[in-house]
């Protein structure tokens, strides 16, 4: 077959025939436009679709879940039990294996450093939303078996099989805490670092989330190292897969690298003020 | 690593009284990350009068240094996103994800192309609406003659539920093609095989 | 290439003479195939089309001196012609800023109005309690218009970007588009420039749009004389002033800075952030 006529070829075109396009011979698309006009005549007018009398008809309302009367739904029960403490749970955002592999297959991430929230986020394609009580990301075990990259990741909650995979392909993974400041300058550090405050410090975790950043078994960030080392085995000889020798790898100095429980970026303290417009750092003494 | 509490550089208040050298240095107004009224053509966003603290007794600020071109400015500019959209691998064999980068287009033989999004995935969504009750698969950046595209798409979704005849919707002005069902697998799948 | 192509096969549809502004490519001139000035540079993206030629033309003498070819990426300068999307712009730019002050006096502004103008029953008339009802000749008008009134609203972000690109291309498809290689004109008198647009067979008003706000003397006082004809930086360029403008005129960096620019808008990996709803001070 000949060339692609492409509707846009076609188009300009057309435009090489046509009278020059003017501020005067433009037009919205059809029916673009939706005049609201009062209806006239039987079907429209009469009542307007208002109905007769009362406050319908008189535009003067009854507040919303007002029971004529009768005591409202609303107000019928002292408390509600399934929603105790709903603001107080904490959420994490799911990443899939499978998206995490994308995102390493076309570039997106840098794996050079450690991959955290604030690289997850700066792809643009994933949003935390700490308003909503969300925390952070979670890995979830779609796609573990696909995934082959070794990255160093931290993220907030990683299930088994995720924990697995990243480890089998020579991996370094670890789950750790920021809280809402500290999450704010997480997601955006640009913005941060213009408002011109100082990078915060990370406080610890609440007293139910303790636990679980402490322990090895799920790569907390607060846990002893050498358990950290005993459960990786553990979970290779659970999953059946033959664990690598990260201490032989050339690449072990960035795979290893983890941050303080303080700190927020990593290579970058507490305190310190950054200044992008000088190229500077503004550094307590 | 423990620091105190860090309530604001010491020099804020020499600026607003008058120069002063602190720590030897010599401060001239030219850091703007701190103040809001800046050498800069448009003020800077996201410092604000209103946000920033009220200067306090000049004793609670902790002294501080400058340090102009750190070695750890790296750490810095790993923070900043990458503003467009990273280039993917152009050729490359099979990807654990199963991304694959697109073929070249060729406009003398290619009846039709379907063109990558900007984030280099292939433009085909599920678009659900009535609360999920009606789904809908669309295939965007259609180019050529996308008649036929509709036609062999068509052969496709049909095999994929024995035969059975579907509604679809070809917008040739946008490029669009829209199927009535959940459909995106098998048409991802046609048009990664195509190598779109 | 496809300009020349183009207009072989429209041969019969031409319609004005101005359309033969640009001359064919032709393999056999003196001194063979013409010097490209300006070719686009590897667009790590890939190029989905062909870039489009434009001849570089020169300001310095009335006659026109074609200096060489500019590549423009076609994206930006030949994008699809949505003339309704051009038309949204239009409408935006004619509407955010515009006020309206035209104002009616409610029936409780109204002069008067205080008593009940005769009593509720007796009078066999009709029942009112104010003679300065919306009802009432010379009362008040119930939703009329209250000044002032501000029409502001955004177009979404990508709808304006594809507004610049559309309307780029309309131009340049139009033969409506000019590239200059600088603004240097030797005479700062408007005349010479209404001589060049006359003998260029240009539209009457041009726009003249360069990379930045400082332009040279002469075609700053040149055009300061002409009201049809603009000079603007590019951060000014917009829709309207495009359509309004029968001829764009582009320098060489100014093309460049456009490219750069809208590229980066059609790429950029924030864009979601882009599309939210528009809000002030964010």
């Amino acid at each position: 077959m000949g060339s692609v006529t492409n509707t846009t070829e076609k188009a300009l075109k057309m435009l090489r025939a046509l009278p020059r396009v003017t501020i005067g011979n433009i037009r919205p698309n059809p029916d673009s436009k939706q005049r609201s006009k009062r209806g006239r005549g039987q079907h429209g007018g009469d009542k307007h679709g208002a109905g007769n009398k009362g406050s319908g008809q008189r535009q003067n309302f009854m507040r919303l879940g007002y029971e004529t009367g009768n005591t409202p739904f609303y107000t019928r029960f002292p408390y509600e039990p399934y929603y105790k403490g709903h603001h107080l749970r904490r959420e994490y955002r799911p990443i899939s294996m499978l998206q995490l592999q994308t995102l390493l297959d076309t570039n997106r991430l840098d794996t050079n450093g450690i991959i955290d929230l604030t690289s997850i986020c700066n792809t643009g394609l994933f949003s935390i939303k700490p308003d909503e009580r969300q925390y952070g990301f979670q890995l979830t075990d779609e796609g573990a078996d696909l995934f082959r990259g070794k990255i160093n990741i931290e993220v907030q909650y990683a299930s088994d099989e995720a924990i697995a995979a990243i480890e089998k392909n020579g991996g370094h993974i670890r789950t750790a805490y920021y809280d809402m400041r500290s999450l704010q300058a997480m997601i955006n550090p640009q913005k941060w670092f213009e408002k011109g405050v100082p990078i915060p410090k990370r406080m610890v975790p609440p007293l139910d989330a303790m636990e679980y950043y402490s322990s090895a078994e799920r790569r907390g960030y607060l846990a002893d190292p050498e358990e950290i080392s005993k459960e990786r085995l553990v979970l290779a000889q659970k999953f059946g897969y033959e664990l690598p020798k990260i201490e032989e790898d050339p690449d072990f100095e960035r795979l290893t690298a983890t941050k303080d429980p303080r700190q927020i970026f990593y290579g970058l303290e507490p305190g310190w003020v950054v200044s992008l417009k000088d190229k500077a750092i503004i550094k307590p003494k | 690593m423990a620091c105190s509490v860090f309530r604001g550089p010491r020099f804020i208040s020499s600026i607003l009284r008058s120069s002063r050298t602190i720590s030897g240095a010599e401060i001239t107004p030219k850091i703007p990350a701190i103040i809001t009224t800046t050498t800069l053509q448009q003020p800077l966003r996201h410092s604000s009068f209103r946000s920033s603290p009220l200067v306090r007794d000049l004793q609670e600020y902790p002294e501080v240094e400058i340090v102009r071109n750190p070695p750890e400015w790296k750490y810095v500019e790993r923070l900043l996103r990458p503003q467009t959209v990273p280039i993917p691998p152009k050729k490359v064999e099979t990807l654990p994800s199963g991304w694959k980068p697109q073929r070249t287009y060729d406009p003398k033989s290619d009846k039709y192309f379907v063109r990558r999004t900007k984030n280099h995935m292939v433009p085909v969504y599920l678009m659900k609406t009535y609360r999920g009750m009606r789904q809908v698969t669309l295939i965007r950046y259609v180019l050529g003659d996308i008649w036929a595209l509709e036609k062999d798409l068509r052969k496709v979704v049909e095999a994929s539920q024995d035969g059975k005849v579907c509604a679809s919707r070809v917008n040739e002005m946008s490029g669009q093609i829209t199927f009535h069902g959940d459909y995106v697998d098998v048409v991802k799948k046609y048009l990664e095989e195509q190598g779109f | 290439m496809l300009v020349a192509a183009v207009r072989n096969s429209l041969r019969n549809l031409r319609i004005s003479a101005k359309r033969d502004v640009h001359t064919t490519i032709k393999a056999d001139t003196a001194g063979g195939s013409a010097a490209i000035i300006s070719k686009l540079p590897d667009d790590p993206n890939g190029l989905f089309r062909e870039p489009r030629q434009v001849w570089v033309e020169n300001l310095d003498t009335v006659e026109e001196n074609k200096l060489g070819i500019i590549e423009l990426h076609p994206d930006v300068f030949a994008a699809q012609p949505r003339i309704d999307i051009i038309q949204e712009n239009v409408e935006w730019q004619r509407k955010y800023r515009y006020v309206s002050f035209a104002h009616t006096k409610t029936r409780a502004e109204v002069r008067g109005g205080g008593r009940k103008p005769w009593p509720q029953k007796g009078l066999g008339r009709a029942r009112h309690g104010s003679i300065r009802s919306p009802l009432f000749r010379g009362g008040g008008v119930a939703h009329g218009p209250r000044s002032p009134t501000t029409h502001f609203y955004m177009l979404p972000f990508f709808t304006r970007v594809h507004g610049l690109t559309s309307t780029l291309s309309v131009k340049l498809a139009q033969d409506d588009l000019h590239i200059v290689n600088d603004l240097a004109i030797p005479s700062s008198d408007p005349k010479y420039l209404q001589e060049l647009i006359e003998k260029r067979n240009w539209g009457p008003s041009v726009l003249i749009v360069d990379e930045d706000d400082l332009c040279p003397e002469n075609i700053s006082a040149a055009s300061s004389g002409i009201a049809y004809v603009n000079l603007m930086p590019v951060y000014g360029l917009n829709v309207y002033s495009m359509l309004k403008h029968n001829t764009l005129v582009l320098t060489m960096s100014a093309v460049e800075k456009i490219t750069e620019r809208l590229l980066f808008q059609l790429r950029r990996s924030d864009g979601f952030k882009k599309m939210e709803k528009f809000k002030l001070d964010q």
